[in-house]
Parts: structure tokens; sequence; C-alpha cells
């Protein structure tokens, strides 16, 4: 009997890979999945049924285990409150942040993912999936993550000097407080709705010391992680850009996947987490190589992550695929995956 | 007297208010403002790149150094200015490209080469390529930095270099580019004269670039 890529991805998660025909290709898909079918992005970011039509295309055709609610990282942001652009073919972005001032924040209001705009939108992705394809692919739903999404809010600089700045450390933390809160309510409306994953993206989180990491944002990624987790989802981390420096740490934060870019060491990665019941998932450098090279190069790159992982670790990208990749290149990182070593 | 091992101390560890202190103190003093800056705020912000390119420091620690460094240097420049002397190495127009939005790495290279004697001129992200023209026109710039995030808008920096071209302008200013997507072999490509992965390593390109290493 064929195994489906929900069963695939249980078995990676339960340590079970040995029998495996193949790990899972968790590709992540966004620009790449509105222009394969043809459709604006703006189209893809704002009307659900074109990013669920574009990720189904795509997970059959590129034989991806996923099916992806991912589309920019400003559907929050959104729904607090801040007013978006929506160019035709380009990413959401907000007109003017929506807390200038870290005084601001005091006002900040919650919402309601349920009576929300675009994470409405989301929710109504993750239904449309589960009903086209029940249980058979995994089905990820989104929040960002503490810091990105106070990033989001302030504008990356502003944020980035809050985190340090001690006039700021109160108010700092209260907008941290207040976003994980959100994650929270949303991460849950998902899994309701039949998100089994839930992934937090907080790139931010790659451009602190250690130090801020560990004692500033690890926190409260733990407090989504393991709301996620009792709510009966699985919690994958996804933080873009380098993470060496921060690994040892993710580890106490609890989430069940986490997401390495291509310049994350595998190897030592996947030491770290091993016996913890998390599983690393990357790391193919999605520009030089899936973008760029030669089907020869791809398959090489996927083979490298297979050796390095020791067949422990689901293999995608590091980050998004992006958006003009040679279809070649994506059926070849697709079949390099059931080669043996 | 000010002990101006403090100033550098303050900038290195981004301490701007003590920072604006010392500077004011040391001019009270009648330090050479010129002096300052060489002596003690670029050193400094010179070791603020070093620590962050050797994983030291990161992005909030780089972003307070360049704060103070700035805090500082609005103080000394009128002075500077008033004594008829310049402050600038040279003069950069940095910007990201049309379509992008993304402006971290290039406000972390703007800081760097501020920091380090540079006159920098940011016209922000999203910037079509006669917007770029138009900033090397008005402000004769030695060199522009284009920076992209995305692979989609990459290719826009080849059109910026175009337009200087074709506005003649090509031969007056060195370009660098950089960006998470972007390498050196597509720097070669595209005709641009360096490219950098790191803030740090955009200053000694630059400085590099105009002879002055």
């Amino acid at each position: 009997m064929k195994i489906t890529p929900y069963q695939r991805l249980r078995a990676m998660l339960d340590g079970n890979a040995k029998d495996l025909d193949r790990v899972p290709n968790f590709n992540i898909l966004m620009f790449f999945a509105a222009f394969y079918i043809n459709k604006p992005f703006g189209q893809f970011c704002t009307d659900y049924r074109i990013l669920v039509e574009g990720n189904l295309s795509c997970v059959e055709k590129f034989d991806i285990d996923i099916l992806s609610t991912l589309s920019d990282p400003v559907r929050e942001t959104a729904d607090f409150g801040t007013e978006l652009e929506y160019p035709e073919d380009e990413l959401p972005h907000p007109k003017k942040v929506l807390l200038p001032n870290i005084e601001d924040v005091e006002n900040l209001q919650l919402f309601d993912p349920l009576k929300s705009k675009r994470i409405l939108d989301r929710i109504r992705a993750i239904e449309l999936f589960k009903k086209e394809k029940n249980n058979e692919y995994p089905i990820l739903g989104w929040v960002e993550g503490p810091l990105a999404e106070a990033s989001d809010l302030r504008g990356i600089n502003e944020s980035l000097v809050d985190i340090i700045d001690d006039e700021n450390e109160e108010l700092f933390h209260l907008l941290l407080k207040k976003c994980t809160q959100e994650a929270i309510w949303c991460a849950k409306a998902q899994i309701e709705a039949g998100a089994h994953i839930i992934g937090v993206g907080d790139a931010a989180a790659s451009l602190i010391s250690r130090d801020l990491y560990r004692n500033i944002v690890a926190p409260y990624e733990k407090q989504i992680a393991d709301a996620i987790k009792n709510a009966g989802g699985i919690a994958r981390l996804h933080i873009c850009g380098d993470i060496n420096h921060i690994l040892e740490d993710i580890v106490n934060v609890g989430f069940d996947i986490i997401d390495i870019d291509w310049m994350v060491d595998m190897k030592r990665a996947v030491e770290i987490f091993d016996g913890t019941g998390s599983i690393i998932n990357g790391n193919v450098d999605p520009v030089a190589v899936v973008f760029n090279g030669s089907t020869s190069d791809v398959r090489n790159a996927v083979h490298k992550c297979m050796k390095d992982s020791n067949g422990k670790a689901c293999i995608s990208a590091g980050c998004e695929i992006p958006k003009f990749t040679p279809h070649e290149n994506l059926i070849a990182f697709a079949q390099a995956l059931y080669d043996k070593f | 007297m000010t002990d101006l091992n403090l100033l550098y101390e303050a900038i290195l560890k981004g301490k701007k208010k003590t920072a604006i202190e010392l500077t004011n103190a040391a001019l009270e003093e009648k330090a050479d403002p010129k002096s300052l800056i060489d002596n003690h705020m670029i050193k400094a912000m010179e070791e603020v790149g070093r620590q962050f390119e050797n994983h030291e420091i990161f992005v909030p620690e780089l972003l307070m150094a360049g704060r103070a460094m700035k805090a500082s240097l609005n103080i000394l420049q009128p002075v500077l200015q008033g004594q008829g002397a310049g402050v600038s190495i040279g003069k950069v127009v940095i910007g990201t490209v049309k379509g992008d939005l993304h402006d971290i790495g290039k406000n972390l290279v703007a800081s760097m080469l501020e920091g380090c004697g540079f006159e920098v001129i940011d016209i922000g992200i999203d910037m079509d390529s006669a917007k770029f023209v138009e900033a090397i026109r008005e402000h004769k710039a030695n060199i522009l930095g284009l920076s992209a995030l995305l692979t989609t808008t990459m290719p826009y920096m080849k059109t910026v270099i175009e337009a200087l071209k074709e506005a003649g302008l090509r031969d007056q200013v060195k370009v660098i580019v950089g960006g998470a997507p972007v390498s050196q072999s597509f720097a070669t490509e595209i005709g641009a004269d360096g490219y950098s992965d790191t803030a740090n390593s955009a200053v000694t390109k630059v400085k590099d670039l105009l002879g002055i290493l």
C-alpha cells in the first residue's frame, strides 16, 4: 500500500523513518505556486482559493509532502490594524508601521481570529485543504513568532533597538506578550480548522545574540510551542538565516520540527536534536542551488543533506522556493529523495 | 580632562547618552573634533564591525553603536563645518531596488559606512532606476550601493546599472551590490564593481574601490 505524505511525516516524528520509501519533501512554495498557476501573487495572498489551487497543483507535480497556507508575513499585522498595500504581483506590505512609538503598544488591541480578515482567509484555506485532501497530506497553518510580529508592528530597526534598549524594556515585553497571545489564539483556531502543523515564523531571531534569544525571545516562543502541542498540533519553528549560534537554546523551546536555512550546519543540527523528540528540516541553498544550479547540483545538494542528517531530517530548501525556479530542478529535488545510500 | 577612551567605549557599547555627554565635554575642553572622530569614534566603529563579522555581537548591538556614533557626529559636524573642514571620506548613495521592501541589510551597511567616515545618502526602499540616477547626479556620489533580498528583485540591479550608463554617469560612480541572494558571480555578471556579504566587508570594499586603504 502506498504511504501518504501525512504517514511519511508521522513516521519521521515517531522515529520510524528507517523503513520509509523516502524522507519528506518539505519545500515551501509561495511566489512559485502563484506563478505556476498563472495567478498574480496579490491574489494568492488575498484569496484562499487561489492559494489552495496553487499548492495542490504543485504538490502533485513536484512530489511535495505538505500543503502550506504560507503567503506573506503580514497577515496578523493587518488584522492588528495596520493598513497594507496589496501590489498585484508583489508581497503585501504596511503603508506605515502601526506602532511608530513604543508607547503605542499599550493601546494595541488583540483580535479574534474568527472575526478577522487575513487570518480568517488562512483558516478558510485550511478548511478547503481538509475538504480536498482530508488527512492525506499534512496541512501547515502558520503564525508569526513574537519577535517577527513585533518587528512587523514596530519596524525591524526599531524592534531590534527596543530589544536591547533598557529604557524600553517593559513596553517591549508587553509587545512580545501581546504578539504571543495573539499567535496562540491564531494557532488554536487553525488547528481547530484542521491544520496538522503550525509553523511559527520568527526570522528576526536570527539577527540577535544568543543571550537575547535565550533570555527574551525563547520564553515567548516556548509559550506558543506549548500551546500548539497542547491543542493537538505539531509545532514547527522557522527562523530563516544563520541560527548556528542559537541551536542549543532552541532545543529547550520544544518545537517538534526545526527548519534550518542553508547556512546552518545540518550535521551539527541533527546531532544537537538527536534524542530530543524534535526533527530537523532543511537545508538546500534555495538561490545558489535550487534556483541557479543545474539538476545535477540540486541532486548533489539533496544527497548531501540526506547523508549529513543520516535519514533523520525532512529535506527542503532553506527557505521559500524562488518564483522562477526551473521546474526540472524541483523535479530533480523530489527524485533525489528516493536515492539510497 | 575627559577620558576619550570612554568615548570609544560608549560608541562600542552603543551608549548614546554617554557618547553625547562625553562629546560635549570634550568640545568644551577644546578637543579637536577631527581627532575625536578619527582617533576614537571611527576606531570604535571599526571594532564594532570586527566584532559583528566574528559573530561576537549581532544586529541590535550594531544598531545601538551606530545610533551612538550618529549622535556624537551630529554634535561634531556643525563645529567642523564652522572650521571649514569636512568629515566625509567619500559620498555613498544607497538604496533597495524596485519591488523590494527589505531594508535591514541596507541600513546596517549605511550605518557602518557612516560610522567609518563616509557621508551616506540613504534613498530608501523600492527605488526605481530614475531615483538612483537622480540621487547620484544630485549628490555627486562616489559610490552607489544597491540592495535586494529577493530573487525576483535582484535582476533590477542590472537595470539600475544600465540606467547609469544611459545617463552618462557610469564612469563617475562605483557600484557595489549586496543582499542575501546576491553573489560575487551575479555582481560580475551584471557589471557591478563590487560585492559584499556583510556590513563590515562593505566598508572594506568601498575603501578599496576608492583607493582609501
